[in-house]
C-alpha cells in the first residue's frame, strides 16, 4: 500500500517535471491586480505576491529539483564509483592516496562545502549541481571502493586475470555489475538529499534565482508573507516534503531488500 | 592511550591545515575579481588598486597564503571588509550563539530519540514500532527551512508562546532549537533501534535474562549500554550535519550566530569573514569528530587495544 503511494508520488513529480516544459514562462507571468489571492477556482493554490499562479510555479519548481536531482546522483556516482572501484583494484599507493582524499572530504560539512562553493561560483542552476557533485562523490566512492576489496579476490575475477582479460573489461564486465545494487541504493537516498540540498541552497539565495522557480526559494519568498498568505510557504513545503519521504520510503524497501540476512529473519 | 590521543591530535591538525588551505585557495583562484566585485562597476582604477593592496590581494599567490597561515597561528583572520572590526572578535561574538543553538538541539534530539528508540526496538513489530519509525522517517523527510516557518506560523503567529526571531527574549532559543533538534532525534531514533535489535540478539543477553535478572537490568544495563557504541559515533558525525543545517536554521530564525554571519557576508561578499567562518565551523566539526572518536575508543576498549 505505502510502497504504491511512494511509487505514484514519484510518477507525479516526473509527470509534473514533463508538464513544466508545456507551461513555460506564462507561470512567471505577473499579474499585480491578483496578489497574495487564497486558493480559488481561478488559480488553485492562490497566487504569490507579484499574482504569479502558486501551482504552475510548483510544477516549474517540480522540474528545477527533478533536473538537479538526476544530474547530481548521475555524475556523483559515476564520477564516485570509478575512483572508489579503480583506487580499491589498483591497491598500493593509489589507494593511500585516494583514501586519504576520500578521508579529508568526509572530515568536510557537505552542506556548508556546497555552501561555500555555490556562494563563489554565484548563483545558477548548473553550479548548485556542481557543487552538490563535488560534495556527492565521496559516499559513491567509498562504498564502491570496499565493495570492490571484497570482490577483488573472488574466483570469478581471478579466472578473468588467468584468461588474460585486460583490466578495464573485468572492472565493467565482472566488477561494476556486482555493485549495482547497493549503488543504486545509495543513489536513491542521494536523491532525497540532492532535492533537499537544492531546495536549501535556493532557500539560502545561492541556488536558482528569480524568476525561476524553485521549491526552495518560493519558501523563502512565502515566508515574508506568513501572516497574509500562509498557503506560499505550506504548498511548496509538502510538495518538497512528499517527494523526500516517498524517495526515502523507497530506499528503504529496497535497501531492507537487499538485506537477505534480515529478509530471511523476517520470514 | 598517550600515543592515540597524540596521533588523533596530529590529525586533526592536518586535516584543519588541509581544510584552510583549500578555503583559501578556493576563495583566491576562482576566476572573478573581489575589488571588482566589491568596488561595483564605476569604481576607478586608483581606487581598486588601493584597496587590493590595502588587503594584500597585489602580492603573489603563494606570498599571501604564507601571510594567511601566518594569521592564522596567530589567531589573526584578517580585517571584515564592512564591519571595520577585525575577524576573529566578530566570531568570537557570533560563535557562542550557534554553539549554544548546536547544543540545546543535541539536548531536544537525545531526549526525542532515546524513548523513541528503546520504545521501538522492545516492540519491534508491532504498531509503536511502525508508529515511531514513521514519524522519525517524517522527522528526516522534512527540511528545516520550511519547519521552522510551520513552527512560528503554529507557535509564534498562533498560540503566541515564543517569539518570531531574534535572541534577545527569554525562550527565543526553543523554536530554533527545536527545529535544528528534529532531524537529528529522527535518525538517532533508528539508530538506537536497530542497534539496540541487534544486541538484544545476543549470547549475553539470554544469559542475563536465565541468570534471572529483572527487565530493566537486562535492557538497562546490558543491552542499552552495548547498543550506545554505535550510536555515539553516529552522534559525533551528525553534529557536524547540526553545524551546516545551523546555517539555515539560523537565517530563518534571524539568529545571531556564525550561520547568519556567513550567508549575510557572503551577499556582503566580504570575502575574510566568508572564509574566517567556513573555517572555524569546519575546525569545530573536524574537533568533534576527533573527540567522537576518543570517547568511543573509551567506551570500547577493543579499539584502545587494536590501535
Amino acid at each position: 500500500m505505502l510502497r504504491y503511494v511512494s511509487y505514484s508520488i514519484i510518477l507525479i513529480w516526473v509527470l509534473m517535471a514533463a508538464l513544466g516544459f508545456w507551461i513555460g514562462d506564462q507561470a512567471n507571468e505577473v499579474m499585480l491586480t491578483q496578489f497574495l489571492q487564497p486558493p480559488d477556482t481561478q488559480a488553485l493554490l492562490g497566487t504569490d505576491q507579484l499574482g504569479r499562479p502558486v501551482l504552475e510555479r510548483i510544477v516549474l519548481g517540480a522540474q528545477t529539483s527533478l533536473f538537479v536531482a538526476v544530474g547530481v546522483v548521475f555524475f556523483s556516482a559515476i564520477i564516485g564509483t570509478s575512483i572508489g572501484v579503480y583506487s580499491a583494484y589498483a591497491g598500493g599507493w593509489t589507494d593511500r592516496i585516494i583514501t586519504k582524499v576520500i578521508d579529508v572530504f568526509l572530515a568536510f560539512p557537505g552542506l556548508l562545502l556546497a555552501i561555500a562553493l555555490a556562494a563563489i561560483l554565484g548563483p545558477g542552476i548548473e553550479n548548485v549541481v556542481f557543487a552538490l557533485v563535488v560534495v556527492g562523490w565521496v559516499g559513491y566512492a567509498r562504498l564502491a571502493r570496499a565493495q570492490t576489496l571484497s570482490l577483488r579476490s573472488r574466483e570469478h575475477i581471478l579466472a578473468a586475470r588467468t584468461l588474460a582479460i585486460p583490466t578495464w573489461l573485468i572492472l565493467f564486465r565482472h566488477v561494476v555489475p556486482l555493485l549495482l545494487a547497493p549503488l543504486g541504493v545509495e543513489a536513491t537516498f542521494g536523491i532525497a538529499g540532492a532535492v533537499i540540498s537544492e531546495a536549501g541552497l535556493s532557500f539560502l539565495g545561492l541556488g536558482v534565482q528569480a524568476p525561476d522557480s524553485s521549491w526552495g526559494n518560493m519558501i523563502k519568498e512565502g515566508t515574508r508573507y506568513l501572516l497574509v498568505a500562509p498557503h506560499l510557504v505550506l504548498a511548496p513545503g509538502i510538495a518538497l516534503m512528499l517527494v523526500v519521504l516517498a524517495v526515502n520510503l523507497i530506499g528503504d524497501q529496497w535497501r531492507d531488500h537487499l538485506d537477505v540476512k534480515a529478509r530471511h529473519n523476517r520470514g | 592511550m598517550i600515543a592515540y590521543l597524540l596521533r588523533l591530535l596530529g590529525s586533526v591538525i592536518f586535516v584543519s591545515w588541509i581544510v584552510g588551505t583549500l578555503v583559501f585557495f578556493l576563495i583566491h583562484l576562482v576566476p572573478g575579481d573581489p575589488v571588482a566585485v566589491m568596488l561595483g562597476d564605476w569604481a576607478n582604477t586608483a581606487d581598486e588598486n588601493a584597496l587590493r593592496a590595502q588587503l594584500g590581494l597585489d602580492q603573489p599567490i603563494l606570498m599571501q597564503y604564507l601571510h594567511y597561515l601566518q594569521g592564522l597561528v596567530q589567531l589573526d583572520l584578517g580585517q571584515s571588509l564592512f564591519f571595520q572590526q577585525d575577524v576573529s572578535s566578530l566570531i568570537a561574538e557570533r560563535f557562542p550563539m550557534t554553539l549554544q543553538l548546536a547544543l540545546m538541539a543535541l539536548a531536544i534530539a537525545v531526549l526525542i530519540a532515546f524513548p523513541l528508540g528503546i520504545w521501538a526496538a522492545l516492540r519491534a513489530g508491532l504498531w509503536p514500532d511502525h508508529l515511531s519509525m514513521s514519524v522519525s522517517l517524517l522527522g528526516v523527510s522534512i527540511p528545516n527551512f520550511w519547519l521552522g516557518p510551520m513552527l512560528i506560523l503554529f507557535f509564534s503567529l498562533f498560540l503566541g508562546w515564543f517569539p518570531v526571531s531574534g535572541a534577545d527574549q527569554d525562550y527565543s532559543w526553543v523554536l530554533p532549537a527545536i527545529t535544528l533538534g528534529t532531524a537529528l532525534a529522527a535518525i538517532l531514533a533508528r539508530m538506537l533501534r536497530a542497534s539496540l535489535l541487534e544486541v538484544m540478539h545476543e549470547d549475553y543477553i539470554r544469559t542475563a535474562k536465565a541468570k534471572g535478572l529483572s527487565g530493566r537490568l537486562v535492557y538497562g544495563r546490558h543491552a542499552l549500554m552495548n547498543a550506545l557504541l554505535p550510536v555515539v559515533t553516529i552522534l559525533g558525525l551528525q553534529l557536524g550535519t547540526l553545524l551546516g543545517g545551523a546555517v539555515i536554521t539560523e537565517v530563518v530564525f534571524d539568529w545571531p550566530g556564525l550561520g547568519q554571519l556567513l550567508v549575510e557576508s557572503i551577499q556582503r561578499r566580504d570575502y575574510p569573514v566568508v572564509q574566517a567562518c567556513i573555517l572555524v565551523i569546519s575546525v569545530a566539526y573536524i574537533t568533534v569528530n576527533g573527540l567522537t572518536e576518543l570517547v568511543y575508543a573509551w567506551l570500547d576498549p577493543r579499539i584502545r587495544i587494536r590501535k
